[in-house]
């Protein structure tokens, strides 16, 4: 169970979704059926026991503000950055959806690169993140693909927490750098007629999550803390305790759950602790 | 056995070098993605090696320096002062579980230096005494043959350069892909060999003992010099009755006489890297077994590790003279 700091409580780690406006969101948050956590007073945070989507505002530094606050709350289990983009070429059609595969921050002039792992029909580009609105002039000269506000920002907070592989861009094109057009209602409808494109990609996303979830149980987990605790081990010992243990049950492929005896174990100097450290390295087979 | 690359990413300048247009031709259905520089990806922070391997990237670089290492301290030099190693791919299409590539590079993908000229260059300024020179070092040079025949120009530059000797290391079954070339004396193809058992259980993604014999097969009834390596020697269950049986296998299928050497090595690798894959994997018990992490490396206590190579000569010395074995 995952708890976050104030007070959310996940059964399992979800899908993160961060939006800039409330209209690229309304179309998922009704979708998915999201409701609001009230929990949640920074940010508009809204979720079902699948789905956790942020509503961060226009830019990349709120987007690296939301998302920092969004994966340290919430604890996604990957995170994709969803919302609209403009483009200077005509071979983009208005809604295509498209991955992004590079993000360029326009002012730091850094490139980040998502793990593509996930196979997809959509097509793939590569966004450009400004920190204003773009000229179709200017976006021209510069042989741009796509342009927005909020990618580079997005990954940079989300590379913090997460690795590349569960990071994830996905853009519609809303228009071809006239900001004019581009208002909330076009934006919702925009996004409501690529629901099951959005959909089947979120599913696709969240299919390939490999998550490393350890080699102990919950229960080992815990037996594994009570024991460094009651012998009052330290940080190297409890280093070795888990190696030892690790070592043990992926070589023999058996329970630790034998070491609850130790829980036990009389102790009052720490040549005794010593004496029940070494007896413990025994039982799980180093020589 | 080739990945269907779905990405190749381009490093400005490694598009103009006509190894990138032999790759690129290669892969038609592919995103290609440039970027300023390979470690731009390559060294990204936090990647995950496994996740990456299930889905391999390519990526084509220029490389500017190092394109001509000393040999390694853990590698055998088998008898040569001059021995050195080059990297014109780093990572491998194979997936090892003991390889120390997972603890050697952050990423899984496919670097391949398309500047070959300027590896040659390197190679020729050293080649004032005689060289041993390592190719298929950091990766599996064989395996990429078809995508980029990496081989069979290293091949035909040494054949030229009267001073270079060259091993070409590989697990592939792939010998057909240079069959076609005049063997060359001074080019040493060495065969991994390891029991099925091995293979099946740790060496994902590669052909069987038996394909890999039929290659070296082929390699020495076309005139090539062929190395043998049981290496690295892995202490699984009944690794006696595996590794002797393995052996048998192999000279069986493989006059002794025609070899030009064995070599053996039981599991070895630097200690840091098999640390920092312990952290990254619990799902390999080769990773698991309680090595001594001594100084720098990782390996068997030494008495297991004496009695393992031991083990290994006696076989094949039934087989060979000692002088071409080397443990
Ligand atoms: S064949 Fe060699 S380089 Fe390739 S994965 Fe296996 S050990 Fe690593």
């Amino acid at each position: 169970m995952i708890r976050g700091k104030e007070g959310f409580v996940l059964n399992k780690k979800p899908i993160g979704i961060v939006t800039a406006l409330h209209a690229e969101a309304s179309p998922l948050i009704d979708y998915f059926n999201l409701k609001k956590d009230i929990a949640f007073t920074k940010f508009e945070i809204f979720s079902n026991n699948r789905i956790s989507l942020i509503v961060s505002g226009i830019g990349k530094i709120k987007s690296a503000v939301a998302t920092t606050y969004f994966l340290g709350q919430v604890d996604p289990v990957c995170v994709i950055n969803f919302g609209i983009c403009g483009t200077p070429k005509p071979d983009y059609k208005i809604g295509d959806p498209v991955v992004v595969n590079k993000i360029t921050d326009v002012s730091g002039r850094r490139e980040f690169f998502p793990d593509m792992i996930v196979k997809h029909h959509l097509r793939e580009a590569h966004v450009t993140t400004f920190d204003t609105p773009v000229t179709m002039d200017m976006a021209v000269e510069l042989n741009l693909d796509l342009v927005d506000m909020e990618a580079s920002g997005f990954f940079q907070s989300a590379s913090v927490f997460l690795q590349p592989d569960k990071i994830a861009v996905l853009k519609i094109v809303s228009d071809y750098l006239e900001l004019e057009r581009v208002t909330r209602e076009f934006v919702t409808e925009l996004v409501q007629t690529k629901l099951s494109e959005i959909d089947n990609f979120i599913q696709r996303f969240s299919a390939v999550q490999f998550e490393n979830s350890g080699v102990f149980t919950e229960e080992e987990n815990l037996l594994l803390g009570e024991l460094s605790s009651r012998l009052r081990l330290t940080t190297a010992q409890n280093h070795l305790l888990r190696e030892w243990a690790t070592a043990y049950k992926i070589t023999s492929k058996k329970e630790i759950a034998f070491l609850n005896e130790f829980l036990h174990a009389k102790i009052q100097n720490k040549n005794e602790r010593l004496l029940v450290f070494k007896r413990i390295r025994a039982k799980l087979g180093v020589a | 056995m080739w990945p269907n690359f779905s990405h190749i990413y381009i490093e400005e300048g490694a598009e103009k070098y006509p190894l990138t247009d032999v790759i690129l031709s290669k892969f038609s259905n592919t995103f290609c993605v440039t970027v300023h520089h390979y470690k731009d990806i390559f060294n990204r922070p936090q990647q995950n090696f496994q996740s990456q391997k299930r889905s391999m990237k390519l990526i084509l670089a220029v490389k500017k320096d190092n394109l001509v290492y000393d040999g390694s301290e853990f590698s055998q030099s088998m008898g040569h002062d001059n021995f050195y190693y080059n990297s014109m791919i780093l990572n491998c299409v194979y997936n090892c579980d003991y390889c120390y590539l997972q603890g050697m590079y952050g990423s899984a993908n496919i670097v391949i230096f398309v500047n070959i000229g300027d590896f040659f260059s390197a190679v020729v300024e050293k080649l004032q005494k005689p060289m041993y020179l390592a190719i298929s070092y950091d990766t599996d040079l064989l395996a990429f043959e078809n995508v980029i025949p990496l081989c069979a120009q290293w091949i035909e530059f040494t054949r030229a350069q009267p001073n270079l000797t060259i091993e070409i290391r590989t697990k592939s079954a792939n010998f057909k892909s240079i069959k076609s070339l005049e063997p060359c004396d001074r080019t040493i193809l060495a065969w991994t060999m390891s029991p099925d058992e091995v293979v099946e259980k740790y060496e994902k993604g590669t052909p069987p003992l038996r394909r890999r014999l039929e290659a070296a097969k082929e390699a020495i009834d076309e005139g090539w010099k062929v190395r043998v390596c049981f290496d690295p020697v892995i202490r699984i269950d009944h690794w006696k009755e595996y590794y002797s049986q393995c052996v048998q296998t192999v000279f069986e299928k493989l006059e002794a006489v025609k070899l030009y050497d064995v070599s053996s090595g039981v599991f070895r690798m630097n200690a840091d890297y098999l640390r920092k894959i312990r952290k990254q994997r619990q799902d390999s018990d080769v990773l698991y077994y309680p090595y001594v992490f001594d100084k720098n490396a990782a390996s068997y206590p030494e008495t297991i590790k004496n009695e393992m190579n031991l083990f290994i000569q006696n076989l094949l010395l039934q087989y060979l003279p000692s002088t071409k074995v080397f443990i």
